[in-house]
């Protein structure tokens, strides 16, 4: 039966855009964020912070990257504003998730930046049907 | 043995005696000497022995440590001296019995009245030349005639004792126990037979009694409400020889139920606002009071207006602390509770997937989750609960290393024990001592936790816990050692205080405060020691028996 356990099953990506990498220090949330993805025919990588995370978006080219930021620590930001400062990751969608910070702070650091660090914003506690609804309509555009 | 005796502030009369070889000077209730001064830091200053002799320290208190009238940072200590901390004078001395302490309400000022004046100058001019005296002795006999004028005696008692009103209750912060003062004052100068203070509450006004009192045996006091809203309404003080027949008393009943009295009530005024009302009375055979003992009434209305004013604002800003306090504590916690929700959110979306998939893998998976958060949550609550409210331990004879052995296995199944080594050095000669074992199981596993946290960046994470006698028997230690990164020196102090925490979101900041107020309230303490690079070691102190610090 198809499930966590089964991380290994190539015959999944058959559609063209179905690939997401989560960068996520909290194991659990990465377990469930794996489960409810890959019940959707998905691929999922996962990064455990942000550094790593920035090296599998070079190596796997996901469709979607989804980023928890925690403070302290600009870890998760870095990380997108590495990926949205390369060229070549540059057009990847960023999810970002964020228990502390929030929107209009976020807003804030990004006004510095003048790139736009990220593409959607869920603040926790989120409702895991809301960040499905994100998932599929940013993989569904062209 | 030496002793710091209180002079002056509002731990007057206390006797502290210097019996350790350090004697810590602050507001925090740890301190050997503690001060209920609001100008007196947390940590102010120390009593150091050295030899045979003691110096004092200040601790870089906020405003400072005053020997004789100046301002120290250490210096030694002769018998006699007088240490200044805040508003609170402290004599250092060989024994209490060599600082007699004047009655409160002494002062050292005299009011000099035109009599001495007049005196002194008659004298001196007598002195100066022969002639000319029947000049002098006219003015000085108009000048002793002056003071016979009753209208000044009176002038001047009632100058004494609004002095003496002042210098007595203007250090009393306790609401009640400052207009019992009042009204003991009130009765030694003037002859009343009954006497009140009635407050009106802040917000709603409602008028309520707040210190009574007679002279003799059983009688009742009862307040005229009619007079005590004339006075309240009209803001200005009511003298009635003969309350019965008074016009202003027409419509009020309960004037008549007092009988033939003679009254005095009058408002507690600050800052244009009535506040409460003062009043007294006697029956007229004792005594018809006049409009002296009304101007004197009314002087010290205004007086215990401001006084009263000046308390509820200082409980009103101990209040505003608090709640600052309270206010920081929810916004640092927030964000880790957050987590906890999303955790749980987590779960139940697995186990619900899991159900419409019947996937049982699932459902395992999300209600591991699901119990992980519910038990952090659990744990914060009680945390929380254990660092608001003072506990007495509920004491039972503690086989401690078998307790340890509990934690142990506790702790390392939590997630945070992952890839960590844990090493055991437990004394097998170790006395059962008497504590309460829930708390001290609370107090060593967050203790354990928190090592854990700091091994978890270490290539070889690794946690050892000792447990052994100390100081010849007396006492226990459980030591739990990690090789983290350290303590940097300058955070060490603070590494106790609640919800400062270096963990961002994982951290509450709640597990070293609890633990240390958990083996405090045994009669022991927590205490670390670190080394920047090489890890740090967290010592937990205990007496054989709880509570009883041995000496």
């Amino acid at each position: 039966m198809f499930g966590v356990g089964a991380r290994a099953n190539p015959g999944v990506d058959v559609v063209a855009k179905q690939r997401v990498l989560l960068v996520d220090d909290d194991r659990d949330t990465r377990t469930v964020l794996r489960a409810i993805l890959e019940r959707q025919k998905i691929r999922v990588f996962e990064a455990e912070n942000g550094t790593k995370g920035v090296l599998a978006a070079r190596k796997r080219k996901p469709d979607l990257i989804i980023v928890d930021i925690r403070m302290p620590g600009m870890d998760g930001i870095e990380a997108c504003r590495a990926i949205k400062t390369d060229a070549a990751l540059r057009a990847i969608p960023i999810l970002i998730l964020s228990g502390a910070m929030r929107r209009a702070k976020l807003d804030q650091f990004v006004e510095l930046e003048r790139v736009s660090l990220y593409d959607e914003f869920l603040a926790k506690p989120f409702e895991y049907r809301d960040l499905l609804a994100i998932v599929n309509r940013r993989l569904a555009a062209g | 043995m030496s002793v710091l005796v209180a002079v002056g502030g509002p731990d007057r009369g206390k006797v502290f005696e210097l019996d350790e070889p350090v004697v810590s000077i602050g507001r925090d209730e740890s301190s050997h000497v503690c001060l209920a001064d609001m100008r007196v830091s947390r940590n102010h200053a120390q009593v150091v022995r050295r030899a045979d002799e003691h110096q004092i320290v200040d601790l870089e208190s906020r405003n400072g440590t005053f020997v004789n009238g100046t301002r120290i940072g250490a210096g030694r200590l002769k018998v006699g001296d007088v240490i200044q901390v805040g508003r609170s004078s402290l004599q250092y001395a060989e024994t209490a019995d060599d600082v007699p302490l004047t009655q409160p309400g002494d002062t050292p000022v005299r009011i000099v009245t035109a009599a001495d004046q007049v005196d002194a100058t008659f004298d001196a001019r007598r002195a100066s030349s022969a002639g000319d005296t029947d000049a002098i002795s006219v003015e000085a006999a108009k000048a002793a005639a002056a003071i016979a004028d009753l209208k000044t005696q009176h002038a001047i008692r009632n100058l004494r004792v609004l002095y003496k009103v002042v210098s007595a209750v203007s250090s009393i912060y306790e609401l009640d126990v400052l207009l019992d003062k009042v009204l003991e004052i009130v009765f030694s100068v003037l002859p009343a037979e009954r006497g009140f203070i009635v407050l009106a509450d802040p917000t709603t006004g409602r008028l309520t009694p707040r210190a009574v009192r007679t002279r003799g045996q059983g009688e009742e006091v009862r307040i005229s409400h009619t007079i005590v809203n004339y006075c309240i309404r009209h803001e200005e003080g009511v003298l009635s020889t003969n309350a019965m027949s008074d016009q202003r008393f027409e419509s009020g009943d309960s004037v008549a139920d007092l009988g033939i009295r003679s009254a005095i009530c009058v408002p507690l005024r600050s800052r244009q606002r009535v506040l409460g009302v003062l009043g007294v009375d006697a029956r007229i055979s004792t005594r018809t009071f006049t409009k002296d003992d009304l101007r004197l009434m009314t002087a010290i209305g205004n007086q215990v207006g401001v006084v009263v004013e000046n308390a509820r604002l200082v409980q009103e800003n101990i209040r505003a602390e608090r709640l600052a306090a309270v206010g920081e504590a929810v916004a640092s916690l927030s964000h880790y509770i957050k987590n906890i929700l999303q955790g749980l959110q987590g779960g139940a979306t697995l186990i619900e997937t899991g159900l419409e998939d019947e996937d049982a893998f699932l459902v395992r998976r999300g209600y591991g989750i699901v119990d992980k958060s519910q038990r952090k949550v659990a744990k914060l609550v009680r945390d929380m609960l254990n660092y608001a409210g003072p506990s007495a331990p509920s004491l039972s004879e503690v086989d401690l290393n078998s307790l340890l052995e509990e934690i142990i296995e506790f702790a390392m199944n939590t997630e945070s024990a992952e890839g960590v080594a844990l090493r055991r050095q437990l004394d097998p000669s170790l006395p059962p001592i008497m504590a309460d074992p829930d708390a001290i199981n609370n107090c060593v596993l967050n203790i354990i936790l928190n090592a854990f946290d700091a091994v978890a960046e270490q290539d070889e994470p690794t946690v050892t816990v000792t447990s052994r006698l100390a100081e010849g028997g007396k006492r226990v230690e459980i030591a739990v050692t990690d090789n983290g990164v350290g303590i940097p020196a300058a955070r060490l102090k603070s590494v106790f205080n609640a919800l400062t925490s270096t963990k961002g979101g994982r951290g509450t900041g709640l597990g070293l405060a609890v633990a240390r107020k958990i083996a405090q309230e045994h009669g022991g303490d927590v205490s670390v020691a670190s080394q920047e690079g090489q890890g740090s070691t967290f010592t937990v102190s205990l007496p054989l028996r709880a509570g009883k610090a041995d000496a």
